[in-house]
């Protein structure tokens, strides 16, 4: 969720609360039953307004408020006559956006002489005293941002400027111009900029500060009247007017998104402007795929998610009884309105997606072509290590170094990698060079502990909380897994890839020949695995010990349950426990099922005993899917999955995931990797092609296959728990005594000595005290 | 005076090398056995002090046990298989048969291939599979019906180790083979005249005049037999990974240091396998430098 939504939805609810407990004993009054605030807007012509509409109308429903919003359809006329149907209705607050400032004085009057608290919003009503409060966004600072904008763009003298403006009933469209002109003409008067479309602004170009009667005679000649087909009439008359040197590369300032883009389409059919800057305003859909496509250069983004919450804000303070923030005030001509502006963003084809997109503004969906335009100015070098050097992982590491060098095509990307001994090589040279203090600038690693244990202890990886924050990344992964990869709130690395741990692999062939269901719980699975022994077949196929923790830490979730296995790794579950030693009799007794030679078998080679018919069930973390395809064998068919008995309903996941060095030699560059890393794009290059699902919940469910499309709707709803032997839940040097601890039990098969082990192991390396 | 710039000039020619041999063997030594009395865990140094806690700990450490155990075992049936097999294979090269040359050859090949691809080969051969999936040596034992030899190799409990000292054997047989057929060679044809003439037979000879004259040559493929399997690794990873009942001190050290980071245990694993060799090299270096210098 972004922090704006968070504002508003908080706002909404301080409403409610406040509401509530003014309400006291007389809540059974609930101002549901009447309405209590009336709403005009100018037009329902323009996206912007009943954008507006909804948001209000959802806002003040949910907050409980019975809401009417009427359109005045730009006329002023029509715009009083709905002031007044407001009135009638018995309305304590008004929201207004004037059409025209100095006509909608009259119904402002009307209303105050009703007792309703007039709300200007986000235009000014002018010439009265019956305005209570002003609700803007600060409009000097549009117009300087868009005026900054073309000075910031421009070089040498000499560049012909087109100078347009908004309504002059609007008093908003003197202040974008008065913001706008006062950056603009001292460059201007230095000869930078030469204007080219008004002669009243020629005469005026030496005078710093205009009069609003000097902005009026101004405006007056390049009024777009915040209408396309004036602006565009009006662009196109322009270019008429004027010769073709007067043209070439051209700076325009178009007061808002709707007439930038009329003015722009005016200025692109003109074959002698080669190029041309123009400014916005808004944000609107339509404009942000125009700076995606390079058609318009900048627009400035005022949040109307903010100004409406603002206004529900003074609103419900009204209604209560008491008055909203005042910082600024605003002259109407009679009096100064008290306001608190909002603040404005400046943003063009680099910042667009950070400042439209990620913030929630717009969604991604919308929009095409998002990635060119997200091209960014980072530059340097960043050396990424890692352990993927072969089959799947490393194809599935150079598309995503693809997507990378796509967007970030001025940084030179270093594939480090250390081949040998499934990452135990690898680690060992990054511990030495971590030792040396001479870090890559990201590592891969496990997330969870195995990460957390090594690499924070020693204060070698930042903490990544702002970077989650800023990409949105927190709504687009499942709740219950942040938890895992944090360590006292803060997120230590970015998962690009998941895996599930407790998958039971089955052979459905050999479980129909023996009359098997596929079992939901452990003592169906035991049951299961004795008719199939009876019947000479291996119920359960193993490999060598790692496989063997691999089934350990399943069994223990199968036996103990989400809540209790979690339990486990954060110390509130007791080792020693008659349920863990429960878990570890299980455990023993599913051991009794397998295979004779585990010992010598790599996964792959228990996992084979299943596909072949030569066993019936094999716990394997769903890697195995993408082995059985490369054996050329087909899901359901030769093979079928179900979470391990005891588990439905449960994701045990490991992933792989990559850190920021302290100390990286290009932090710039490692924070690039990691957005793509945790980027809807990255993610969907790799997994499809390792053989994985993504992190993220929002990948395309097409480009993944039938297996991994089921654990993507698991990954999406299930609860999420970490896997031991995958480095999620137990760092290394716990892992470790875990292992030497199963590897005796294997040998002595005896359950209290083991229990015992862990126990030790829990508090030597563990939380357990 | 030439005599002592000589001195000079070739102290300072061989500086570089007793410098790095100072530095990369006996320093690192030194830091290794300061590490193993610290309780440093985890990526970064912590050299407190704790004395010999990570010795005692390994020593109530039934892991290190196991250890102990399936080095002891290893040992005594590497070394013994490994000189027996050597012993009588140059007894028969050295009966001047037609192709010794090739023979020599055959066995002393093993020796010029890695630990490794030992490994790899016989992890193959020593696959424990049964019924249908069976192959390797086991198939090749019921093939032939010799049913009872068929077994679990490495996965036997308990004696699995038993089955690594087999493939240890296979490749160091044939460079005992080496050493004892140099041994037999250099004893002179009329010692077993004389002894023939006295009336000896055969084995007697053997008992009392060759082995005698090759107890060096015993010795010393005791010394180098023994002190490659103590320090054995890669054979068992190659086997059978890394599995608790194949476990000895160096995969152990391996495994605490950098797959559980505790450094200050695994430096300690590795100055108990340093001194365990030690006590076998250091006399046998002691001895040979003597004896060299008495020529």
């Amino acid at each position: 969720m972004s922090k704006k939504m968070l504002y508003s939805l908080m706002t909404v609810l301080i409403a409610v609360m406040m509401i509530l407990s003014a309400c006291g004993p007389q809540a059974t009054e609930a101002p549901a039953s009447t309405l209590a605030v009336g709403i005009v807007l100018p037009t329902k012509d323009e996206p912007r307004w009943i954008q507006d509409e909804t948001r209000f109308k959802d806002a003040l429903t949910a907050a409980g408020y019975d809401v009417q919003i009427l359109f005045s359809q730009g006329d002023s006329a029509k715009e009083k006559a709905n002031v007044e149907a407001l009135i009638s209705q018995g309305i304590k607050v008004l929201i207004i956006c004037p059409q025209d400032g100095t006509a909608a004085a009259a119904a402002a009057e009307e209303a105050r002489a009703a007792g309703v608290k007039v709300i200007s919003y986000d235009r000014l009503i002018r010439d009265t005293e019956a305005v209570d409060y002003y609700v803007t966004f600060d409009s000097l600072a549009v117009g300087a941002a868009q005026a900054q904008y073309l000075v910031d763009k421009a070089t040498g003298t000499g560049n012909p400027l087109y100078l347009y403006a908004g309504a002059a009933s609007d008093n908003n469209a003197f202040l974008f111009f008065e913001g706008a002109w006062n950056v603009l003409q001292p460059k201007i008067a230095d000869g930078t900029f030469v204007i080219k479309n008004s002669s009243e602004a020629v005469a005026l170009q030496e005078k710093a500060t205009l009069t609003r009667d000097e902005m009026g005679q101004i405006i007056g000649q390049i009024t777009t009247n915040w209408d396309f087909n004036t602006a565009k009439t009006l662009a196109e008359s322009n270019l008429t007017a004027t010769t073709a040197a007067d043209k070439g590369d051209v700076f325009i300032l178009a007061p808002n998104d709707g007439t930038a883009r009329a003015i722009a389409d005016a200025f692109a059919a003109d074959k002698d402007v080669t190029s041309y800057i123009v400014t916005g305003q808004d944000a609107e859909e339509a404009s942000v795929q125009y700076i995606i496509d390079g058609k318009q250069s900048m627009t400035v983004l005022k949040d109307v998610r903010t100004l409406v919450a603002d206004a529900i804000s003074a609103a419900v303070a009204y209604l209560e009884g008491s008055t909203p923030p005042q910082t600024n005030t605003y002259n109407n001509g009679k009096i100064d309105v008290p306001a608190k502006p909002s603040e404005v963003i400046s943003v063009d084809k680099a910042n667009v997606k950070e400042a439209v997109i990620d913030s929630g503004y717009w969604p991604a969906s919308d929009f095409t072509g998002l990635e060119e335009g997200a091209v960014s100015p980072v530059s340097g070098q960043v050396e990424v290590f890692s352990w993927w050097t072969g089959g799947g992982e490393a194809a599935g590491l150079e598309a995503m170094i693809g997507v990378f060098s796509e967007q970030y095509p001025d940084v030179e990307f270093i594939n480090a990698t250390v081949a040998g001994g499934a990452g135990t090589n690898a680690r060992a040279v990054l511990a030495t060079r971590l030792q040396a203090g001479d870090p890559p600038d990201s590592w891969q690693g496990h997330a969870g502990q195995e990460l957390i244990g090594t690499y924070v202890a020693g204060a070698q990886i930042e903490p990544l909380n702002d970077l989650y924050e800023a990409e949105g990344w927190l709504d687009v992964m499942p709740e219950t897994l942040i938890p895992l990869i944090s360590q006292d709130d803060n997120i230590y690395s970015v998962p690009v890839n998941i895996h599930r741990a407790n998958v039971l692999w089955y052979n459905p062939a050999v479980l129909e020949a023996n009359g098997v269901e596929v079992p939901a719980t452990i003592d169906e699975w035991f049951a299961a695995m004795d008719t199939l022994k009876a019947a000479g077949v291996t119920p359960l196929a193993l490999g060598e010990q790692w496989t063997k923790m691999h089934l350990l830490e399943t069994v223990l979730l199968g036996t103990l349950g989400a809540d209790a296995y979690n339990g486990l790794w954060d110390g509130s579950t007791d080792w020693g426990s008659a349920e863990v030693k429960t878990g570890l009799d299980n455990y023993k007794k599913a051991l009794t099922y397998a295979n004779s030679d585990s010992a010598s078998l790599s996964w792959q080679d228990a996992s084979q005993l299943v596909v072949n018919g030569d066993a019936a069930f094999n716990v394997m973390g769903d890697w195995a899917e993408g082995y059985f395809r490369e054996l050329g064998k087909a899901p359901n068919t030769d093979y079928g999955w179900a979470p391990v008995p005891g588990t439905v309903g449960v994701f045990q996941f490991l992933s792989d995931s990559f850190v920021l060095a302290v100390g990286a030699p290009d932090p710039e560059g490692a924070t690039a990797w990691l957005k793509i890393a945790g980027s809807k794009e990255g993610q969907e290059a790799f997994n499809p092609v390792k053989g994985s699902i993504c992190a993220r919940t929002d990948c395309d469910k097409t480009l993944f296959g039938e297996y991994l499309q089921s654990a993507m709707d698991d990954w999406a709803s299930n609860t999420v728990v970490g896997s031991l032997t995958h480095g999620v839940v137990a760092n290394d040097s716990w892992k470790t005594e875990i292992d030497t601890a199963l590897g005796l039990f294997i040998a002595d098969q005896n359950v209290d000595t083991f229990q015992s082990a862990l126990v030790a192991a829990c508090a030597s390396s563990g939380p357990c005290k | 005076m030439f005599k002592n710039k000589d001195r000079y000039l070739s102290l300072i020619l061989v500086m570089p090398s007793i410098a790095a041999v100072f530095i990369f063997i006996y320093v690192f030594i030194g830091w290794s056995v300061r590490v193993s009395l610290s309780k440093w865990k985890g990526l970064t140094p912590d050299y407190t002090w704790v004395g010999l806690d990570n010795y005692l700990q390994l020593f109530a450490d039934p892991r290190f046990h196991v250890d102990i155990r399936n080095t002891i075992t290893f040992t005594l049936i590497f070394v013994v298989g490994s000189i027996v097999l050597g012993f009588l294979l140059a007894v028969l090269l050295d009966q001047g048969l037609k192709g010794e040359a090739f023979f020599r050859t055959l066995f002393l090949f093993p020796m010029a291939i890695s630990f490794i691809v030992t490994g790899v080969v016989w992890r193959w051969l020593m696959n424990p599979a049964e019924g249908s999936r069976m192959s390797g040596l086991n198939l090749l034992f019921s093939y032939i019906n010799f049913d009872f030899l068929v077994n679990r190799w490495h996965t036997t409990p308990n004696w699995g180790i038993a089955a690594i000292a087999l493939a240890a054997i296979w490749q160091m047989s044939g460079y005992t083979m080496a050493l004892y057929l140099a041994g037999l060679r250099s004893i002179p044809q009329e010692l077993r005249e004389a002894a023939q003439i006295d009336g000896a037979s055969e084995f007697q000879i053997y008992r009392h005049i060759v082995l005698p004259i090759l107890t060096p040559v015993t010795l010393s493929a005791l010394i180098i037999l023994g002190h490659i399997s103590l320090k054995v690794f890669d054979l068992i990873i190659a086997i059978a990974g890394k599995q608790l009942p194949l476990d000895v001190p160096a995969i152990y050290m391996w495994q605490s240091t950098f797959d559980g980071l505790f450094y200050g245990r695994g430096a300690a694993i590795g100055t108990l396998l340093l001194i365990s060799v030690a006590v076998l090299i250091i006399p046998y270096m002691r001895y040979t430098l003597k004896s060299e210098s008495q020529l």
